[in-house]
C-alpha cells in the first residue's frame, strides 16, 4: 500500500515537472512560430540591422529595423549594472565586513525590500523625480537613457547587494580570522583577500543582473523616452521590451507588424538565452577550481 | 629559564557563562608549553587570550592580564602584539592565492622588504618547515592545490615570515595523518632553539612527546601544570589522573 503510495507520488511530481518543462517548450515553440513569418517579407539582416522602424504605412513603405531597440536594451542594462555595482560593492564591504550580526540581520530585509516594490512604482517615482531633475539639467523632456539606467540600477541593488555580500562574507569567514592573527588590519584583508576571492561570485552576480535589466520592462518604459534612436545617455532611446509592450495591443493579428512584435521578442530571449549560457559556463569554470 | 609570557589572574566570559577562571600561569621561554584538558574547557580560548584575540570578540567578558616579557600586552598595540605571538588554527586556512604570495603578505605589510629578501625570508621559512624541497619548483601554485598536512605546514611557515617570538598552535594535528603530525612535530622541536611555542592539544601522547611544560584546564579553571616529567608521571591532581588515563576527555 505505501510502495503505491509512494509511486503515485513519484509519476505525480515527474508530472508537475514535466508540465514546468513543457511550459517553457511551449512559449519557445510559440514565439518561433509566430517570429518566422516575419522572414517572408524582411531579410534577417534588414531586421536586426536596420534603423527604421515603420510598422505601418502611413507615409511611404513599412519598415522593421530594431537595431537600435537592441542597442537600447544592452546599452541601459549595462550602463545600470555599472552604475549599481558601483554602489552594490561599497553596501556590500559594509554588510559583510564592518557591519556587526545584529546591524546585518536588520539591513538584510530592509534591502530585500527593495526588490518587492512593483516596477511601476519605480517608473513612477522615476517620472516624478527624475525626470525633473533631467529637465533642470538640460534634456528638454526629461525622458533620458540616463534616467532609465538610474532607475533601473536602483531596481538592481537588492540582486547585486546580497549577491555580493553574501559571497564576500563567506570568504570574510573563511579568510579572516588567519589574517587576523597575524595582526594585519581588516581593511587591508579586506582589499587583499576577501574581495579578490569573491570577485568570481561578483562576476557572477553581475552577469545575472545584466540579465534581469535586459528583461525589465514598465519602469524603463516610463523614463527613457521611447523613441527610435540610437542610444545615448542623455538622449531618448526603447528596448525591445518597451516596443513589444507598447505595440503588441495595436498591433493586427497575423499582420507583419504582429510578426515583427513575435521576432523582436525572440531576439530578447535569445539575449537572455546567451547570458543564461554564459552564467552556467562561468559557474563551472570559476567554481569548479574552488576547493 | 625565563619566563616570556605570565598569565594573571585572568578569567574570561561569554555572555555570562564563565570559560575562564581566575588562571595564573608562566610560559617559558624557547621551550614548547602544552595546554591539555578535555573538550571545551577553555584550552582555545586561553590561546587566544595571550594573542589579544579574546579582547576584542563580541560577547566576550575578560578581566586580569597577560604580560608579554614584562609589558601588559593591553598596552601593546594589537599589530604589534601579533607579529610578535603568531597562532596556527586547528584547519589549515591557506589563503587562496599562491604559495609564494602567501609568504609574502605579512612581510609586505609589516614593512618595506626589497624582493630578494622576500625570496630569503620565504625560502628560510619553508625550509624550517621541510616544505621546500616540496613545492620549490611550483612557488606560484595556488597554496588551496597543497594537501592538508602541507596546507598545515604553510600556515606555519606563513606565521613565521614575520618572525614571532611565540608561535601558538590550536590543535594543530588533529586534521591530520600521522606522517605529518610527526613532520609538524620534529619542526615544532626544532623550532624551540629561537622561539617560545604553545601547543593547545587533544592528543595527551602528543603532549607527552613533544612539551616541556604542561598546562592541565579543567572547567575553565588551570587544575595542574608542571614539568611535563612530573605531570605525566604523577599527576596531583584526581582529575588530572582521570583525563590522562582517559576517563575524561
Amino acid at each position: 500500500m505505501k510502495k503505491a503510495f509512494d509511486r503515485a507520488f513519484t509519476v505525480l511530481i515527474a508530472a508537475l515537472t514535466a508540465v514546468s518543462a513543457a511550459a517553457l517548450a511551449f512559449v519557445i515553440f510559440f514565439i518561433v512560430k509566430e517570429a518566422l513569418p516575419l522572414f517572408e517579407t524582411v531579410s534577417l539582416k534588414d531586421f536586426l540591422l536596420g534603423q527604421r522602424w515603420m510598422p505601418i504605412a502611413y507615409t511611404g513603405s513599412v519598415s522593421f529595423g530594431i537595431a537600435n531597440f537592441i542597442a537600447g536594451t544592452l546599452y541601459v542594462s549595462f550602463a545600470a549594472m555599472v552604475l549599481a555595482l558601483f554602489f552594490s560593492l561599497g553596501c556590500a564591504v559594509y554588510l559583510s565586513c564592518v557591519a556587526t550580526d545584529r546591524q546585518r540581520s536588520l539591513l538584510y530585509p530592509v534591502i530585500d525590500l527593495l526588490a518587492g516594490i512593483p516596477s511601476v512604482v519605480y517608473g513612477f517615482i522615476g517620472i516624478v523625480v527624475l525626470l525633473k531633475l533631467m529637465m533642470k539639467l538640460g534634456v528638454r523632456t526629461g525622458s533620458c537613457v540616463l534616467a532609465a539606467a538610474i532607475v533601473l540600477a536602483i531596481m538592481l541593488l537588492p540582486y547585486l547587494i546580497s549577491g555580493c555580500s553574501e559571497s564576500m562574507l563567506k570568504m570574510k569567514n573563511r579568510y579572516m580570522p588567519a589574517s587576523d592573527a597575524m595582526g594585519i588590519s581588516q581593511w587591508h584583508a579586506m582589499a587583499e583577500i576577501v574581495i579578490p576571492a569573491a570577485w568570481k561570485n561578483i562576476l557572477l552576480t553581475m552577469v545575472l543582473a545584466v540579465g534581469r535589466a535586459m528583461g525589465e520592462t514598465m519602469a524603463v518604459m516610463m523614463v527613457m523616452g521611447n523613441a527610435n534612436l540610437f542610444p545615448r545617455l542623455l538622449g531618448k532611446g526603447e528596448t525591445i521590451a518597451a516596443v513589444i509592450a507598447l505595440e503588441m495591443g495595436t498591433a493586427e493579428y497575423g499582420s507583419d507588424h504582429y510578426h515583427a512584435l513575435y521576432a523582436a521578442s525572440m531576439v530578447l530571449m535569445l539575449l537572455l538565452f546567451v547570458i543564461n549560457i554564459a552564467i552556467s559556463l562561468l559557474r563551472k569554470r570559476l567554481l569548479e577550481k574552488e576547493v | 629559564m625565563d619566563q616570556i609570557i605570565k598569565i594573571q589572574q585572568l578569567s574570561a566570559s561569554y555572555d555570562g557563562k564563565p570559560a575562564l577562571k581566575n588562571i595564573t600561569a608562566e610560559i617559558p621561554e624557547n621551550r614548547i608549553t602544552a595546554i591539555i584538558g578535555p573538550s571545551g574547557c577553555g584550552k582555545s580560548t586561553l590561546l587566544r587570550a595571550i594573542n589579544g584575540l579574546l579582547w576584542q570578540e563580541a560577547g566576550a567578558a575578560v578581566s586580569g592580564s597577560v604580560l608579554l616579557c614584562g609589558t601588559d600586552t593591553k598596552t601593546i598595540s594589537p599589530e604589534e602584539l601579533r607579529r610578535r605571538i603568531g597562532l596556527v588554527f586547528q584547519t589549515p586556512s591557506p589563503f587562496p592565492f599562491s604559495i609564494y604570495k602567501n609568504l609574502t603578505y605579512g612581510p609586505l605589510y609589516f614593512g618595506h622588504p626589497t624582493k630578494a629578501q622576500l625570496q630569503a625570508r620565504a625560502e628560510e621559512v619553508l625550509k624550517a618547515t621541510g616544505l621546500y624541497e616540496e613545492v620549490k619548483n611550483d612557488m606560484k601554485k595556488s597554496a588551496l592545490k597543497l594537501s592538508g598536512g602541507q596546507q598545515q605546514r604553510l600556515c606555519i611557515a606563513r606565521a613565521l615570515t614575520v618572525d614571532p617570538q611565540v608561535l601558538l598552535l590550536d590543535e594543530p594535528c588533529s586534521a591530520l595523518d600521522v606522517k605529518n603530525t610527526q613532520i609538524i612535530e620534529e619542526l615544532l622541536l626544532q623550532m624551540k632553539k629561537d622561539r617560545t611555542v604553545v601547543i593547545v592539544t587533544h592528543n595527551i601522547a602528543q603532549a607527552q612527546r613533544i612539551a616541556d611544560k604542561v598546562l592541565f584546564l579543567y572547567e575553565g579553571s588551570l587544575l595542574e601544570e608542571g614539568s611535563a616529567e612530573e605531570l605525566f608521571a604523577c599527576p596531583r591532581h584526581e582529575k588530572t589522573k582521570e583525563f590522562l588515563s582517559g576517563r575524561i576527555g
